[in-house]
């Protein structure tokens, strides 16, 4: 395309829309969890399997998912990857100001992975496999900032 | 109902930065095309709109954009989704018989206007991944590309391979806008690290793109185009949400839609029948990782084959002649991109990246954060 | 139902960088300068618009031939505001009305300074310019009837 002689200008569009999410009962009884130091997951009347965070309707079998289990707060680290840069404000790419380390993590009789921060260990140790456990904040309010992270068993 | 639609013509913007209004851009493509042609807007049936209110800034975004295209006063629809679903609108809009000509317009302006992040940060739900804050479409990327490489117990070097290839392919391809001289696998391993093990190289750039893609019907492809690029088959699906439920080891979905596209085309041994494939392949992973699943290159030897020069051309399957989405990638026009690429190579149109025999062509789009979402189109000559 | 607490999401418009077609919008504030109306008018189809875009909707080519349009128009539609878009009743009625200028084809939105009791479709009115234009949005005070 030739760049032509445009004439255009760039409004800056002061508008920032908020929205008013209700998180539905699943992640609702899950943080309440958290506020109380337990991991909640759903389980399916169906198949049996179990889904952390919790949710509505099984997502092998479709079946509604009603009943809430508190699950193991210890598992297997089945995968990371180590974070060099921040995307802020889901725009900018930064660098971080230090590397983390971002994992999934198996809890013990859970069937989905939770993406979880590992911290206490240094990346270069980290193997998939370990076993890890649940480190919670000091304060907890029952905010998804209460599981704080997971580090080596 | 049609027998036959064909890809008739195309025209395609891409840069960092095009300089240009969303209207002006659109106005331009479709402009150029019809004067190219011998046409007007009146010559087309329908318009399929494709870009994402999101990343436009504006809802039902194309009422801004319709009448630069052309569609003041015709039949118009919109697809907010990679541009693979779009041609996939226009195709059945004709193959109907209702319609002779479909034209698609695409556009993203996510190298100027707004970071082509937004597009899956938004798609995380705001009650729970959005909050906790670790999900992102490079954080899912390297955790898939570490179990896949994990899993079929390839090297990182993979990643390396790949990402060489596909820029310096992109280096003599004047459509792309990361054309870096000395593009090897040195120069990869020497960008900045993101999310281990993935480098800024080995992912896509981000892109102004816009693009316009004509359909047509045998009957109407014969007066506009002696060298009619056929669509054979399509197939589409779709993965899980969820990413701790899904498999990152591979991608069902690519392989469900690939499996659709082959059926409808009549491919029964596709890693001999297909010639090449122009994958979207936004990660260095992602590209034989979505190969391996959609049956182009065997489960397991995917380094093997990459080692071998199999996927480079010239060799047993070219995989993204002409580099691929590393080179430049776009939403909606993502797809599109790759579409194009391999209409050029089977018309004989593609330059210095030519093909010898190349017939039949796989082309990929995908959405979301690893590819939850992929379209497949099978073309033919 | 059990109550779910509320989160937010959010859409920051503010940090997109939108470029936004200037040329008929610059060309109109010009001529606001010298108290006119300056549009754009199609070669093809004889189309007149305010303010002018870079191409005409029906022919689909580019436009750039500028037109002057008078500054007297009729009123084709219109609308009496009592309340703000809160619902919170104004002060005084406001009257919004689209002008289709002498000699333009597109309307032109804007207020009317009159009795909500006299606008009319078809009432005639004219632009109040202000006393020392200098080519902006606010050299357009109002339009009032003839």
């Amino acid at each position: 395309m030739e760049a032509e002689k445009l004439e255009f200008f760039n409004p800056k569009v002061p508008l920032d829309f908020q929205y008013n999410n209700r998180v539905g009962i699943g992640i609702e009884r899950y943080l309440r969890g958290l506020g109380e130091r337990k991991i909640l997951g759903s389980k399916c009347p169906q198949c049996g399997k179990v889904a952390v965070p919790p949710r509505t309707v099984c997502g092998k079998c479709s079946a509604t998912m009603g009943e809430f289990v508190e699950v193991s707060q210890e598992g297997t680290l089945e995968n990371f990857t180590v974070g060099h840069v921040q995307l802020v404000k889901g725009q900018r790419l930064e660098k971080a100001e230090s590397p983390y380390v971002v994992g999934l993590v198996r809890l013990d009789g859970v069937d989905s992975l939770l993406l979880a921060r590992i911290s206490g260990v240094d990346p270069s140790d980290l193997k998939v496999g370990m076993r890890v456990k649940a480190v919670w904040r000091d304060e907890v309010q029952g905010d998804y900032a209460d599981l704080d992270h997971f580090q080596p068993a | 109902m049609a027998e036959k639609v064909a890809v008739v013509a195309f025209k395609l913007a891409c840069a960092p930065d095009l300089h240009t209004t969303r209207e002006r851009l659109v106005f331009n493509l479709t402009r150029g095309l019809f004067d190219e042609l011998g046409i007007d807007r009146h010559a087309i049936d329908s318009f399929v709109m494709n870009s994402n209110d999101f990343l436009d800034g504006r809802t039902i975004s194309t009422v801004f954009l319709d009448a630069p295209s052309g569609a003041y006063l015709k039949d118009e629809t919109k697809v907010e989704m990679d541009g693979v679903h779009a041609v996939m609108y226009g195709w059945m809009r004709i193959m109907s018989g209702q319609y002779e000509t479909a034209l698609v317009v695409s556009l993203a302006l996510t190298g100027s206007q707004v970071s082509p992040y937004v597009y899956t940060q938004y798609s995380l739900s705001p009650a729970y991944e959005r909050q906790v804050g670790l999900l992102n479409e490079l954080s899912g990327a390297a955790l898939q590309a570490k179990a896949y490489l994990s899993r079929r117990g390839y090297s990182e070097e993979l990643l390396d391979l790949v990402a060489a290839k596909d820029l310096e392919l992109a280096a003599k391809n004047p459509r792309q806008i990361r054309r870096l001289e000395n593009a090897g696998v040195e120069r990869v391993r020497s960008s900045g690290p993101t999310y281990e093990p993935l480098r800024e190289l080995h992912c896509y750039p981000p892109t102004d793109a816009g693009c316009v893609v004509l359909l047509a019907s045998e009957k109407k492809a014969a007066e506009l185009t002696d060298k009619p690029v056929w669509i054979k088959g399509f197939g589409s699906s779709i993965d899980t949400y969820f990413f701790g439920e899904r498999d990152l080891t591979r991608s069902p979905s690519a392989a469900d839609a690939a499996k659709r596209a082959f059926s409808m085309a009549g491919l029964t041994d596709p890693a001999r029948e297909i010639d090449f494939a122009e994958i979207s392949a936004l990660y260095a992973h992602e590209e034989p990782l979505l190969a391996e699943s959609m049956g182009l290159l065997p489960e397991g030897e995917a380094e093997k084959a990459y080692r071998a020069g199999d996927t480079r051309p010239g060799g047993s399957l070219p995989i993204n002649p002409s580099g691929g989405s590393l080179g430049a990638h776009a939403p909606c026009v993502g797809g599109l991109m790759r579409l194009c690429e391999a209409v050029l190579q089977l018309r004989g149109e593609a330059g210095d990246l030519q093909l010898d025999g190349a017939r039949t062509a796989l082309v990929h789009g995908q959405d979301g954060i690893c590819a939850q979402q992929n379209g497949v189109v099978i073309l033919g000559v | 139902m059990e109550e779910t607490r509320i989160v937010h999401g959010y859409w920051e418009l503010s940090t997109f960088n939108f470029n936004i077609e200037a040329r008929g919008i610059n060309l109109m504030l010009e001529g606001f300068k010298e108290k006119k109306l300056k549009g754009i008018k199609c070669h093809q189809c004889g189309m007149v618009y305010l303010p002018g875009p870079f191409y005409c909707r029906k022919c689909h080519v580019n436009i750039d031939e500028p037109v002057e349009i008078s500054d007297h128009g009729t009123v084709r539609t219109y609308t009496v505001q009592y309340a703000d878009i809160r619902g919170e009743p104004m002060p005084e009625p406001r009257v919004s009305a689209m002008v289709q200028f002498d000699g333009c084809d597109s309307w032109v939105m804007g207020v009317v300074q009159c009795d909500p009791k006299d606008i009319h479709v078809g009432m005639r009115v004219k632009i109040k310019w202000k006393e020392q234009t200098v080519g902006n949005m606010q050299d357009m005070e109002a339009f009032v009837p003839e």
